[in-house]
Parts: structure tokens; sequence; C-alpha cells
């Protein structure tokens, strides 16, 4: 393998990958980046074996070839060369030089044989979907993923793909969101797969703003997304998801619907003084108004009314403000409407106008 | 790391051909303890094990390939559905962090596509959190796992875990097996019975003890046994050197005299005595003694076998047991005299 390009070149790719290069090092080889040139493209591969990500960028006049090396030193070699440095690297007898102007480095390489590749992805489902409602979908649910349940299957967001669409769906057992996205592609079942907590970080961290295409391939153990010059495989949580529909409230309901801005920050406001283990918070729904009033255990009490489209019977409800106010935070639309059934049932939150996202949380007795 | 991936050591035939028929015919439970004496090769069968049920084309003895990518990832010992919990440098035991990762590394689907297997070695290093975070993970893995639980103190392990494993004992190869084995590995093949009696039998053991110079050790040990029962050597000074090599090694040796003397005495077949020259002042011991002092003296090494896994004065532990075989080396000695 040869290659000669630039500071530049190198150091994107590297830096795409390096964020799951394994810091613990269970395995030597994981510290090491799989770099292949090959057809006039660049390919860095990095994994911690629950994450692969590959970033691609165009060479010119490159001799094939492929190794490994320290992701690390590579970076900061790259790094600590001045800003357009030409790069020359080249692979011999199981080293790897970098030179460029009258810098000389040889690392050391690991065989590609030992790297522990995913295999070709087979029998997959494939579709593809506009990277910002992608984007979106993720950003609506993953609030919502469980974090070291015993329920191993909540940690994690369920990809329930259908015909047309792509459901996202979380729940950490007290309240749950979901949300769908337009796909195109052809599914012949619905599929559904877990996707674990650390890939949708991941995930998230490498979704730009742009707004390209994603293609999206769903085999049994993994899931691989491909977004422009980065390609990001995560396996898969070997769990079945609970049925959502279920806990999602239904039929005869109260509704509220509210300024969403305005609401959050009376919500906010208030959450200062509920109590800080519990984050509890009443709401008070009367006519034309919702009160949420938050005390503390020294006492303390806050109070705040906003003026809402609510016409039902009063009522009373409490609830963990936090799973009220992440919900708040990721919607988008001017209003939102919140419906309930009595004070003892989950309250349903949805964006005004759109039919794309819902959201459940459960009530707390105060 | 290198992975061990030829067939396992003969003396594993019928215990290889059982598991294997099992995993055959989907019969092996998904968790297993494997529990024998250290130097069986426990930790090289789990080991071929897995890179036999990870291997795609193993053939019907349950060997693997060696060309297949598994077999390539296991040779380089990357092979990422393979998950190792060892003790950690610098720890004692395994802590419930590891357990922790390993459980999430679990519920996740397999990277190749195949089984992922999980060694625990050595099992009884779990502390009861640890032990008691994989319980859950013990019970109900998710689909394609096997857990192989390895441990040379079965009752060590709480009955929880133990109730949740399908037992698999790794007994102590018959005598000749052993020799006719180590014959083959060692550069002086006329060693093998000497090592297999320091190494209780188990021939891995006597492997590596044969490449440590233990015959040489043991004999030093010996030499200064009898000195002591002739009262040429002054029992603190012994401590003092003892104290500075592998305490648990040399009590087990000196313990395994005492133990063939007190067999000798009954007529019963030595093992390590075979090392003892028949000239020995030992077997003159051996021979004049009543067996209530040897059994105290054997009582003696059992404590401070015991005392040595503790924080206590190492080098004190040694001094209160050599003194108290110097006055029963004494006393057999003046009754001689008189």
């Amino acid at each position: 393998m040869k290659l000669n390009t630039s500071r530049e070149t190198l150091l994107k790719p590297l830096q795409t990958v390096a964020g799951v290069v394994e810091r613990r090092q269970t395995l030597p080889i994981l510290s090491n980046v799989l770099i292949a040139v090959s057809g006039g493209h660049l390919n860095m591969t990095a994994t911690d074996l629950e994450v692969e990500l590959i970033a691609r960028t165009p060479v010119e006049g490159a001799t094939d070839g492929e190794t490994t090396v320290s992701a690390r030193k590579l970076m900061d070699i790259c790094r600590a060369l001045p800003e357009g440095a030409a790069v020359e690297i080249s692979e011999s007898k199981g080293k790897l030089a970098v030179k460029s102007g009258r810098s000389r480095f040889s690392l050391s390489t690991l065989p590609v044989g030992d790297f522990p590749l995913v295999p070709k992805i087979e029998g997959a489902t494939q579709f593809s979907a506009a990277a910002a409602q992608f984007r979106n979908t993720l950003a609506r649910t993953q609030f919502a993923m469980a974090q070291q349940d015993v329920r191993y299957y909540l940690n994690g967001l369920l990809f329930e793909i259908t015909s047309n669409q792509l459901r996202t769906v979380a729940t950490d057992g007290h309240r749950l969101s979901l949300c769908d996205c337009p796909i195109e592609g052809k599914i012949a079942k619905p599929v559904q797969a877990i996707v674990p907590r650390k890939g949708i970080l991941e995930l998230q961290r490498l979704l730009g703003d742009g707004d390209e295409r994603v293609a999206v391939t769903l085999s049994d153990n993994h899931i691989r997304i491909e977004l422009g010059e980065a390609v990001f495989t995560s396996k898969l949580i070997d769990g079945k998801f609970p049925d959502y529909e279920r806990v999602i409230p239904q039929g005869n309901m109260k509704r509220l619907v509210g300024d969403r801005e305005t609401l959050r920050q009376a919500l906010h406001r208030t959450s200062i003084l509920s109590n800080e283990k519990y984050r509890g918070i009443r709401l008070k729904l009367g006519n034309g108004t919702i009160t949420a009033i938050a005390n503390n255990p020294e006492l303390e009490e806050a109070e705040e009314t906003v003026e809402v489209d609510f016409t039902g019977e009063a009522m009373e409800i409490g609830f963990n403000v936090n799973y009220v106010l992440d919900v708040l935070a990721v919607l988008t639309s001017q209003e939102v409407e919140m419906m309930f059934i009595d004070s003892n049932s989950s309250c349903l939150i949805q964006p005004r106008g759109e039919k794309d996202s819902r959201h459940v949380v459960m009530p707390m007795r105060l | 790391m290198s992975v061990e991936l030829g067939a396992p050591y003969p003396w594993h035939g019928p215990m290889w051909g059982r598991l294997q028929s099992g995993w055959r015919s989907g019969r092996l439970p998904h968790a297993l303890i494997f529990h024998g004496m250290p130097g069986v090769g426990k930790r090289a069968f789990a080991e071929a094990f897995a890179a036999s049920v990870l291997c795609r084309n193993s053939d019907d003895k349950g060997r693997p390939c060696g060309i297949c990518g598994e077999c390539q990832l296991m040779a380089a010992g990357t092979h990422p559905d393979i998950t190792r919990v060892e003790i950690l440098e610098d720890k004692k035991e395994i802590g419930i962090d590891q357990i922790r990762e390993l459980r999430e590394v679990v519920t996740l689907r397999s990277h190749r596509a195949g089984f992922k297997v999980v060694i625990v070695d050595p099992a009884d290093a779990m502390n009861v959190n640890s032990s008691n975070a994989l319980l859950k993970t013990l019970e109900e893995p998710s689909g394609d796992t096997l857990l192989i639980l390895l441990t040379a103190r079965f009752g060590a392990l709480l009955p929880t875990v133990r109730s949740r494993c399908q037992a698999v004992a790794f007994p102590t190869p018959a005598a000749a097996d052993a020799e006719a084995w180590l014959r083959g590995v060692l550069d002086r093949p006329d060693d093998a019975p000497a090592l297999l009696a320091l190494a209780d039998g188990a021939p891995l053991k006597a492997q590596y003890l044969a490449g440590q110079d233990a015959l040489p050790m043991a004999a030093g040990l010996i030499r200064e046994l009898e000195a002591l029962a002739t009262g040429k050597s002054d029992p603190l000074a012994v401590a003092e050197r003892w104290a500075k090599s592998d305490i648990p090694t040399t009590l087990s040796w000196v313990g395994g005299v005492l133990y063939d003397l007190a067999r000798l005495k009954f007529g019963g077949v030595p093992s390590l005595i075979n090392i003892v020259s028949r000239t020995s002042p030992l077997h003159d011991f051996a021979s004049r003694t009543d067996p209530g002092p040897l059994f105290e003296m054997i009582d003696r090494v059992r404590e401070a076998q015991r005392d040595a896994l503790t924080s206590l004065n190492q080098q004190m532990i040694l001094e209160g047991m050599l003194l108290h075989w110097n006055e029963r080396f004494t006393n057999m000695n003046k009754r001689a005299k008189s």
C-alpha cells in the first residue's frame, strides 16, 4: 500500500472513526484503525465490537493495500503536522511509514486478518430515508431509552419498519416516545430491531444537517447505515421489545391545547422548587387554564398558571416534570396537545397538527 | 494471547466426545461449570470447545477447520464473539463491573452471526456481588449463548450459581495416561513420575513445574527437611529462607513429604517419597516415630497453608510450624539415643 495525500485527507476520516476506538482495550487490535486503499478510495475502519465505523475518502494515484495501525498515534501524528502538509504513507514488512517534509515515522502494524470486521450483512432489509427526517426521528425518541435497565431490551431504540415507514420507539418503563419517518425501499414484511443505546448516541453524532439520504440495511444481527462518507454498523440487542401499542392511551380523552414554549418555560420555572430526587409536579386543569404547582421537603413552593385551550371537567394530576420537559423540548410545533383520561392514567402528548410523533408519560401519585 | 486450537489433551477424550455430541444434538445447556484441580487442562478444553463451537466447518469430532475466518480470528485471539472474564491485573477478584460489562455484551446479537461464548476463569474469583450479578444472565441468557465457568474450587461458588449450570467434573487423569503424555513433552522424560508427584498428578501443572526447575527445588527442600530431622539445621534460619520462596508451593511440597511418610508407615503407596532417597534420615524418622506426632506435624502444615492466605506475617507462620517440627524431631532423636 502506498498513498500520497494531504494531512487533511487523512485527518478527517481518522477523526470520524476515532470516537469508537476502544479506550479500555480488551483486545490490543481494537485500538487500531484498519486502513484500506482500493479502487481510488481510502477506507478507515474502527470498531469497539459493538459499533463499527468506516470513513471513506477518494484518493488519487494510490497503490492498493490494507493494514492496521494504532488510531491514536496516527491521528496524533497527523494533527501535529503543519496544516496543508503533504503526507506519504506506505506499508512494508509489518511497518507503516509516514513521511511528511523532513519528518519520518515508522508505526508497527497488526495483520488485517486479525481485525474483527463485521461480516457481510446478508438476508437484509434495505431502505433509504432523508437524513434530516431520520435525525429528527431519532432525536424525538432517543431521550426516553432506558439506561442499564435489567430489562436489557429497553436499553436501546426500537426500529419498526413497515412498507413505507420507519417507526422508532423508546421507553424506560415510565414514559414512552415514538416517532414515524417516511422511507423508500422494498420491505417484504414488517421487521423489528432494537439498536443499543451506545449506537444511537454515536449515530446522532454522525448525522449532519445535510439534505442527502441515508441508506439503511438491517440483518438479523446488525444494522448498517450509510451516510455520505461514513458507514455506521451496530450490533442489535438480542431481545423482544414489549408491545408498546398497549401503553398508548386511547379512547375518550380530555384534550388540552397550549403554546409549547410558554408551557415549557412555565414548567421549567416551577420545577426549580420541586423535590430534587422525585421531581414531582402537580398540574391543575381548570376552565381555560393549567396551573403547575411544585413543592419540596424544605416547604418551598412554586406556582404558575398558563392560559390554555381546555374545556373539560377540572382535574389534578402529578408528573415527574423532567419527563414532560424532555418531550416539550424535542418537539418543534408551535402548539402541543395533551390528552388526559384521569389522574391515574398516562397522559399522551403530541405536537398539534403533526401526527408523526406521540409521547406517553405516566402520572405520579403526589 | 495465543489460543490452543488443536484437539484437547488425550485424557479429555471421553468428556470431549460427550460434550460434542450434546452440542451437536442441541442438548447442551447454555451454562456449564468445568471443575477440577489446577493443571488438568480445563481452560485449554474450554478454549478448544469454544473454537469448535465458533468454527463454521468443524468436523464430526468437533475439530475446528483452522482456515475459516472464525478460526483465523480465534488464532489471533481477536474473535469478537468470545468474551473472557478474568481477574484484572492488580486485582484479586472478578469485580461486579466486569460482570455488568459482560451482561451488556451478552444481550447483544453476535458479531459474526454465530454463537457467543463466554469463559469465566476462575469463576471462584467472583465475589458475592459479582456472582449475584451473573445469576440473571446464567439463568436466561439471550439466544445462542454458551457460558463456561471454570473453577478449581467448585464448593466456593455460590449454590445459586452452581444450581444454574451443568457441572462437568474434570478428574485427574489416570497416572499411566498422565505419565505417558508427560514423557512425550519433557526434555528429560525420566523426570515425569517425580514431576507428576509434585503436581499431585495434574499433567499440565507437572509440565509447568518442569520449566520452573521444580525438581532441584524440591530436592533442596528435602535436604532442608533432612537437616532439620537430624538436628543439623536451625529452624529459624530455614523459616527465613522458605519465607522468600513461593510459600504455598513450599508448604504443599513439604506437606506432601509428610503425608508420604505417614502412608509409608501404614504400608500405603507413597508418591512424593520416590524423590526422597531410600537412605534418607526421613525414612529412619518415619519408621521410628509414633503416628501421633507425625499427624500433629501434618496438621501444622494445614494450619500454615490456611494462615498463609491471610495477611499474617508469613515468616512467623513458617517459624511457628518449623519450631513445632523441630521439637518433634528432637524428641525423637533423644529417644533414639536413650
